[in-house]
């Protein structure tokens, strides 16, 4: 990162563990709420990331960094090479590679997505959530989830009818 | 992807720790119904689906074959209402708000009886008003169950008007209880009794029961039932209103009636609007109701009610000629208006309670020119109430046996159509109605034309017939007196106007509360610190100076009469010309009653934005044929009654309101009840007279004013509203100044 050019705007953000990183403007920005704090000239110096540790920060920098628009110098050579559906067909690739992490971290980056407001990490990580559990009874899921159906059997029997369209 | 692992060895996943919003995100990724079962997961995900944002929904080949064959030849936009998948989306829509903790408070359905999935969402939450209309015939036995499941449903309504007109009598046998149901309205061809009892029973707490009836053939061999029969509980003890639309009087509709009316032992009140038809028809048809109603509970009904609802669906007299009512659904407010004038008019009420039992005016057609406003109202139903046959028709053979008028008018029709019959059969001329500028004058002489067609006789035979006439306003009165100069009047007139309860009442406070009333109205305009200009200080200009001036403004008058300028004097008031004043007013008010007042070239001259009104008698007391012949005048309209005349040298403009016509008729709604009370109560009075002496003779072809112990009297009537308390003579008092105890109290000539 160190190695690009002069003139690109640098942002420094923080980890609440204390790990700083440094990135290029354009990629922070990626983030909604990081865009906002810059627009609003809160951005002078470090930024701190609350609730995001370190390794989960720095998995999302990577998704902003593969993320970012390929304009400039770099894209420009991209672009003159690839088309840009075969770009798009890359970056999924890319990203189903990106999210085969184990639940834990799947969940950290869902909470991380929703707190930076970044739209494709989100989508992503939320399908990928949908997927692991979808086509599964409602008892498998529970199981998978480690939930208990904490409803009594009369409640049950509400809940069935209230919402009989969907389950038929 | 990645299969559930076993749940001994799964570590516990925190995905239900996340937000709602978050959840329902995530959720956004299924199907909408696999996203509705996460419901089923536990209570942290009950009512998640509030917050999923998208709707998928899939629809499989041939699903919606079905609505094509069914729906095509109906309506376009029904083809796709029963389709499976709208229903989907509608049920996942409904779950949504639902599970936002919104409920349905009222459903509008029309559709076929609905699929499985519309019929699940509601659970057991009542929807308080349903509205239902079932576009077809239940095609199968499926069908009809649905529709009873789909009744089931709806049965905690409190409301519900069902469209039944395709509905088979079958799909009623399960109809289920609505015990909750207080309103009920039936749209469709009108039900047979046996399933209308079937719905009746099911809705035991129905207080209210409309029937929308359209037009069918009655159902053959159909045996009427026993009235016992149809005594079901709400009619005993619940149903207080029933409606009955488009009432025609078939078989059906009058057997259904019969039952319904027979067995409502509760009934306050009831309407039937009837279908256009012969008035005789109607007025038959109507008594067969009235006959039916139980007896000792229908007191709350005022005969009255049924009478105006009716005459009100009359599109034709029997005489043939027509009128209609812009706005039958005012009905119900009228009453209430009538009801509420009742209160302020003592007098009228009081005619009714001493003279309605002996029903003095039985076999008497009344007839009358007078303003429509609700106090006329009322005066026409004291006058039904006592007696008289029709009121305000001239019906057919002859005319009425008395005239009640205001203004003159039928007293003049009938003068000019006697002469005009006359000058007919000597010359064979027609009145020419192109030969007067009066546009009043101008209906009168085209009315007269017409009828020469038809009965050259027509005037006269009513003139033969006609008793007498009570005329109210100043200038009617003076017509009548001209008439009596020169030997032309035709039958007795009684003098209502110099009553004094009438001119030194109506005239004078009638006009103190209504001329400021109808300028706020329309103009809303301050009139402290105004200077107003009333033209004229008769009756009528007394109200309205003390009116403007109380109200603030600086009044000057206009008079003729050194008399009435030496009063407006004696008051502070200024007597100037309009000349002098013309344009610094910006207030003119004529209450002359005669002509040419204020001129286009007075108009011109005013100060922007006066206004200018008349309360008078006609508008010709303001020049509104110069103003609108005024070459490059400009006229907008602010409002009905409120126009703004622009003239074209100075772009400046003047507020006519009424169309220089009555100001407090067009712009307000005219005297109060309380004033009218007075009039019309002395009118009353006179047609009690007229009538009673018909055939003594007493009256001749004069002018008559009432005597003056009949002017105490209507004054007397309405002291009691007020709370006033008068004092008595005594006998030495009495003996004193030669006056009965009991009046009269004032000669004849006393000016009051």
């Amino acid at each position: 990162m160190a190695t690009r050019e002069a003139g690109k705007k640098m942002i420094m953000l923080k980890s609440p563990d204390g790990m700083e990183f440094e990135v290029e403007e354009a990629v922070a920005m990626e983030s909604q709420t990081i865009r906002k704090m810059i627009e609003d000239d809160c951005a002078d110096t470090a930024i701190l990331i609350p609730n995001i540790n370190s390794k989960i920060l720095s998995r999302v920098i990577e998704y902003c960094n593969k993320h970012v628009p390929t304009t400039g110098a770099t894209g420009a050579a991209a672009s003159d090479t690839v088309a840009p559906a075969a770009l798009a067909e890359d970056l999924k690739i890319w990203d189903a590679e990106f999210i085969k992490v184990n639940r834990a971290t799947r969940f950290n980056l869902i909470q991380a997505a929703s707190y930076l407001n970044i739209k494709g990490l989100l989508d992503l990580t939320s399908q990928t959530t949908i997927d692991t559990i979808s086509d599964n009874s409602l008892e498998e899921i529970r199981s998978f989830l480690s939930t208990k159906n904490d409803y009594l059997p009369e409640e049950e029997q509400t809940i069935r009818r209230e919402n009989q369209w969907a389950f038929q | 992807m990645a299969s559930p692992s076993p749940a001994a060895r799964a570590p516990r996943d925190r995905l239900s720790d996340l937000p709602d919003f978050l959840l329902g995100n995530i959720l956004s990724y299924l199907p909408t119904k696999e996203a509705g079962c996460a419901a089923g997961l536990s209570r942290r995900w009950r009512n998640i689906f509030c917050n999923v944002h998208a709707i998928s929904f899939e629809e499989r080949e041939g699903e919606r074959a079905k609505d094509w064959d069914t729906f095509y030849f109906e309506a376009e936009e029904r083809k796709s209402w029963s389709g499976v998948i709208l229903d989907d989306v509608c049920s996942a829509l409904l779950c949504r708000r639902r599970t936002a903790g919104i409920h349905l408070r009222s459903l509008d359905y029309s559709g076929a009886a609905p699929a499985e999935s519309l019929l699940s969402l509601h659970g057991a939450a009542g929807i308080p008003s349903c509205t239902v209309n079932f576009c077809q015939a239940p095609a199968s036995e499926s069908e009809r169950d649905r529709f009873i499941i789909f009744m089931e449903k709806i049965s905690a309504a409190r409301h519900l008007h069902l469209h039944h007109q395709h509905l088979p009598y079958s799909c009623f046998e399960g109809f289920p209880s609505f015990s909750s149901l207080t309103r009920l309205a039936l749209q469709g061809a009108l039900l047979i009794p046996g399933v209308m009892r079937r719905i009746l029973e099911q809705a035991p707490n129905l207080e209210i029961l409309t029937l929308l009836m359209e037009f069918a053939a009655v159902p053959e061999g159909l045996a009427a039932p026993d009235e016992s029969s149809f005594s079901v509980p709400c009619l005993r003890s619940r149903v207080k209103e029933i409606n009955m639309v488009h009432y025609q009087g078939d078989a059906l509709q009058r057997m259904m009636a019969r039952l319904l009316f027979r067995n409502a032992l509760v009934l306050e009140r009831m309407c039937v609007v009837f279908v256009k038809g012969p008035f005789a028809l109607q007025y038959r048809l109507k008594k067969e109701i009235e006959g039916w109603m139980v007896a000792g509970h229908v007191e709350k009904i005022q005969s009255t009610n049924l009478l105006s609802s009716m005459a009100l669906s009359v599109e034709k007299t029997a005489s043939g000629r027509e009128y209609k009512v812009k706005d039958l659904s005012q009905a119900d407010f009228g009453r209430l208006e009538l009801e509420l004038a009742e209160v302020e008019m003592p007098g009228l009420m009081a005619c009714r309670a001493e003279f309605g039992p002996s029903q003095p005016f039985k076999g008497a057609r009344i007839s009358g020119s007078l303003h429509m406003t609700i106090q006329t109202a009322v005066l026409i139903e004291t006058l039904t109430a006592l007696g008289a046959e029709r009121c305000l028709d001239w019906g057919a053979g002859g005319g009425p046996d008395l005239i009640v008028d205001d203004g003159g008018d039928a007293t003049l029709l009938i003068h000019e159509g006697v002469k005009a019959e006359e000058e007919f059969e000597r010359s064979g001329k027609v009145p020419d109605p192109d030969s007067t500028d009066n546009p009043e004058f101008k209906i009168v002489l085209t009315i007269i034309r017409d009828g020469l067609k038809t009965d050259a006789r027509k005037y006269r035979k009513m003139k033969e017939r006609l008793v007498g006439v009570s005329e109210e306003t100043t200038t009617g009165v003076k017509r009548l007196y001209q008439m009596q100069e020169s030997g032309t009047l035709l039958f007795p007139a009684i003098n209502v106007n110099d009553s004094v309860t009438k001119s030194k009442f109506d005239n004078l406070y009638g006009c103190r509360h209504s001329l400021p009333d109808g300028l706020m109205r329309a103009t809303d305009v301050m009139i402290a610190g105004k200077v107003a200009v009333v033209c004229g200080y008769g009756d009528v200009g007394k109200g309205c100076a003390a009116a403007l001036k109380q109200a603030g403004a600086r009044v000057i008058v206009t008079e003729i009469d050194p008399i009435c300028a030496l009063q407006a004097l004696m008051e502070g008031i200024q007597i100037l010309t309009l000349e002098d004043v013309v344009s610094d007013a910006d207030i003119f008010v004529t209450t002359t009653g005669n002509k040419d007042i204020i001129m286009v070239d007075h108009m011109r001259k005013m100060k922007n934005n006066a206004i200018v009104c008349n309360i008078g008698h006609f508008d010709n007391e303001i020049d509104m044929n110069g103003l609108e012949t005024y070459p490059g005048v400009k006229r907008i309209t602010i409002k009905p009654q409120t126009d703004r005349w622009v003239f074209p040298e100075t772009n400046t403009g003047i507020i006519v309101l009424a169309e220089g016509r009555l100001m407090n008729l067009g712009c307000a709604t005219g005297h109060p009840s309380f004033v009218m009370s007075c009039s019309f109560t002395n009118q009353v009075i006179a047609q009690l007279e007229l009538w009673k002496e018909k055939a003594t003779g007493k009256y001749e072809k004069k002018v008559y004013v009432l005597p003056k112990h009949l002017d105490e009297k209507v004054a007397a009537l309405h002291l009691g509203k007020l709370g006033a308390r008068l004092t008595k003579l005594t006998k030495a008092q009495s003996e004193y100044i030669s006056i009965p105890v009991d009046g009269p109290y004032k000669p004849a000539a006393y000016r009051y």
